[in-house]
């Protein structure tokens, strides 16, 4: 039967919620991310290259290039102290740069992927081999950052120690894996560049929200419950920061992105072309750990893996990781678990 | 009370009155305490709580009369377990059949060519026009599906909520002028926040309960079957409002409401038809507009902010002064640029009839996860369990709803559809923005966006050249410092 006491009290429950939440939400002035230190070392027109500053000596002197993904921010990997994958890295003893890729606009609608891998990050990763005076470094790509990143050491192995890849998508074959990678495949690419220019940041994530519609709903219940724990709070504004500081795309590069890996899986098929160069997997032999999230709903796992069996490299390892894709940069076990892991990994490949 | 005869229904509606009676007085006090020092408001919410409360009481007298009609309407409502799902059926054709109908009549002109004889062209023209308005006009008067409810007293939704409002008046009604007076009063709080994200977030909240409500407004009717243990599928078809669930469902995809869609499709059919005014006069009056333009007092401070406005002003005076398409000349660039807005306006055709499939086929699935939905609620009644939350309701609506729209965004029809959708839409900007560009930026004296285009193109290949060089250049140093020094390997 229906109880219409609680219904109502549910009610008055979720107004006083609200009512507290105004005032809650009025005191904060400020919502911080990526607050570790860090200096700006290189920069090429929009990109940027950042130096984390380190108060102790690092553990290996060869030093650690992150970059993450384009089409966002690399913010969340040091989104608050007790939740910075960076900050942890640096605390294990790596010695950490970091890609920023920057805002592209209209004037950047030409930028290609080319560009991108052959040019800003062959560019940064040259400066800090200068820098450290080193032949080769360690590199560490997230998701579509990781996924530039086998590109890279597809094509020049030689200036990498290791490579470390977190969530990345390498076979983009099974189009059921989830639906952006079926809508990819039908897409009209060419219409959408050729209009837009640049590919706005809202029209992905509006597309990447239908991977779970209710989301953007159901996340406030939690949030109302969160009105008086000010650190829980902070956690989810800091969050929601991020994932609306997405900056748009190349029109060119996600041209290719879409037309030559997402719909052609030419890198799995070996038939990928960069700046001139084929791009063989089998040229990718340097040491390699490929992070995966078993819950991931973004980037399916068997895309992840699959690359596997197709690297050159002997030294390879999976490693999995239970929980979700964000998981990987900001969950406890990221801290506990997986950061002290990976720089473990990385040092032992230093000499 | 009127309510104390009726047995069944007493502690319902004195509950009702009671706990909304002290709702109200709870959040008077709290918006008191948070506008303190804004005194008309204390005067304002004083009023409006007494008005309230003297509502809720009269409401309450109605609830008795009501309920022999709510006995009446109930045994009114046998119809089949189809009704609902034929709303939206009937939306979709609808939306196919004027589609159609116009496009295939598009179509016929093109296959036709365009006549050289401009009265020809003006006859074809008012005919499409004429067609166009009768659909506009047709759907001002509430559309034929609405007609079809009408005849099946079943489907005659606006008697069946008419009569359901009635019998759950103090409930409903009620909650529903406490919930938007809320949802109103938290409406525009967050633009006092400092904080941008914080702003969003407390937005985010106030939509959240939003949703909430209207998903308690589509509940609420049922809610006497729940009280009396006999809510069964049946009476769940019977008593479910396809209008509102679709509102309910176009917010939460954010889809434009059906007649806010008409009138964005209604404000581009007009705008094409200025275009095509234009493009037959041509830009002779150009000169003469850019005359008057420059001596405007807005032309004077920030004229690039003013565009806008320009532009309009400029397109509402053209449309007024030139005469319709039968002055068109033969094939010459003004008949080219009807032709080209005309082909434009077929693509906004196709779109809108692409764009209704591509709902209907989430107004579906949105119903198969309410129907889930109001099963999985039927067995809890029969067995014997209570309902005793909207929230919970609703997050298991979303978490049916995550389970049945990601398959259905994932199969190769919807994705097929979505992404034919997609790419219309960018091409009619596209086509929009190059005959926009032509009509009336191209003689301004600023630069056009092809222009910068350009510039950026030249800029990047002039960067790329010279970082190439670069590039060699530190190679060959390299070079020259390995012949040198030769690193160990």
């Amino acid at each position: 039967m229906l109880n219409t006491n609680s219904i109502l009290q549910e009610f008055v429950e979720i107004n006083d919620k609200l009512q507290k939440g105004y005032q809650t939400l009025k005191q904060i002035e400020e919502v911080d991310v990526a607050t570790t230190p860090k200096e700006l070392v290189w920069e090429c027109d929009k990109v940027k290259m950042y130096h984390y500053i380190r108060e102790t000596p690092p553990k290996c002197d060869v030093p650690v290039l992150v970059s993450f993904a384009i089409m966002n921010r690399h913010d969340v990997l040091d989104l608050q102290p007790d939740r910075s994958l960076m900050k942890k890295l640096l605390e294990e003893g790596l010695d950490i740069y970091i890609m920023d890729w920057g805002y592209p606009s209209r004037a950047d609608m030409y930028l290609t992927m080319e560009d991108y891998i052959l040019g800003y990050l062959n560019d940064a990763i040259d400066f800090v081999r200068r820098r450290h005076k080193v032949n080769k470094i360690h590199k560490m790509g997230i998701c579509q950052g990781g996924l530039f990143s086998m590109i890279y050491a597809s094509i020049h192995p030689e200036k990498l120690k290791t490579l470390t890849t977190y969530v990345a998508p390498y076979d983009f074959e099974d189009a059921n894996c989830n639906m952006l990678y079926n809508w990819a495949k039908h897409l009209d690419v060419d219409t959408m560049v050729d209009t837009v220019g640049v590919v706005g940041a809202d029209m992905l994530n509006n597309a990447f929200s239908m991977l779970k519609p209710s989301m953007d709903v159901a996340k406030y219940f939690g949030v109302m419950d969160m009105m008086e724990d000010k650190d829980k709070l902070m956690n989810f504004l800091r969050m929601e920061r991020w994932k609306n500081d997405c900056p748009d795309l190349s029109g060119e590069m996600y041209r290719k992105y879409i037309k030559d890996l997402f719909r052609d899986n030419k890198l799995i098929k070996g038939t990928f072309e960069l700046g001139g160069h084929k791009v063989d997997l089998k040229n990718m032999t340097v040491p390699f750990l490929n992070v995966y999230a078993t819950e991931d709903n973004i980037i399916p796992n068997k895309s992840t893996i699959a690359v596997m069996d197709r690297i050159g490299s002997t030294d390879k390892q999976l490693y999995a990781f239970p929980g979700g894709h964000i998981g990987v940069f900001v969950g406890a076990k990221s801290q506990k678990e997986l950061a002290p892991s990976i720089a473990k990994w990385v040092m032992a490949r230093s000499s | 009370m009127s309510t104390k005869n009726n047995n069944n229904t007493k502690s319902f509606v004195d509950l009702v009155v009671e706990t909304q009676s002290s709702v109200v007085d709870q959040f008077v006090d709290a918006t008191k305490k948070l506008v303190k020092d804004v005194p008309f408001v204390h005067e304002t919410l004083d009023k409006g709580n007494q008005m309230y409360k003297d509502a809720l009481h009269g409401q309450a007298e109605m609830f008795e009369k009501t309920t022999a009609q709510m006995n009446e309407t109930t045994q009114n409502m046998n119809q089949s377990a189809e009704n609902v799902k034929n709303f939206f059926q009937q939306w979709f054709e609808n939306q196919m059949n004027w589609a159609k109908t116009t496009f295939q009549h598009q179509q016929q002109n093109a296959q036709n060519g365009f006549s050289s004889n401009p009265a020809d062209w003006s006859n074809q023209w008012q005919n499409w026009m004429q067609q166009t308005n009768q659909y506009w006009n047709q759907n001002m008067n509430m559309a034929p599906y609405y007609q079809m409810m009408s005849n099946n007293p079943f489907m005659n939704t606006q008697k069946m909520q008419h009569q359901f409002t009635e019998f759950m008046g103090p409930w409903n009604q009620q909650m529903k002028a406490y919930f938007d007076f809320m949802n109103n009063s938290f409406g525009e709080w967050w633009k006092k926040m400092p904080n941008m994200t914080a702003a969003d977030s407390f937005q985010g909240m106030n939509k959240m309960a939003e949703s909430l409500t209207k998903f308690y407004e589509l509940w609420a009717p049922m809610f006497k079957h729940f009280e009396n243990k006999n809510f069964n599928m049946e009476t769940y078809k019977e008593m479910m409002n396809p209008e509102k669930y679709k509102a309910f469902v176009d917010k939460f995809f954010s889809f434009l409401p059906d007649e806010s869609r008409k009138q964005f499709d209604e404000m581009n059919k007009q705008f094409i038809q200025s275009m095509k005014q234009l493009a037959e006069t041509g830009l002779n009056n150009y000169q003469q507009f850019k005359a008057q333009a420059q001596m405007a007092p807005w032309m004077q401070n920030s004229p690039f902010n003013q565009m806008v406005d320009i532009y309009t002003n400029w397109k509402n005076s053209m449309v007024e002064a030139v005469s319709p398409v039968s002055r068109l000349f033969e094939e010459n660039a003004n008949v080219k640029n009807a032709k080209i807005w005309n082909e434009i306006y077929d693509n906004m055709i196709t779109l809108n009839l692409k764009n209704s499939e591509l709902q209907y086929m989430v107004y579906q699935n949105s119903m198969k996860v309410m129907d889930t939905l109001a099963e999985n609620v039927a067995v809890k009644i029969q067995n014997g369990e209570q309902v005793d939350s909207v929230v919970k309701l609703f997050q298991e609506w979303m978490m049916l709803g995550d389970d049945t729209f990601t398959k259905l965004f994932q199969s190769d029809a919807y994705s097929k559809l979505m992404t034919e959708v997609s790419s219309l839409q960018l091409r009619i900007k596209k086509d929009m923005d190059i005959e926009m560009e032509k009509l009336f930026f191209s003689n301004m004296p600023i630069a056009t966006r092809t222009e910068m285009d350009e510039v950026y193109k030249n800029l990047y290949d002039l960067k790329k050249m010279y970082r190439n060089l670069e590039r060699m250049f530190n190679h060959e140093e390299e070079v020259k410092a390995e012949v040198k020094n030769p690193k160990k390997k």
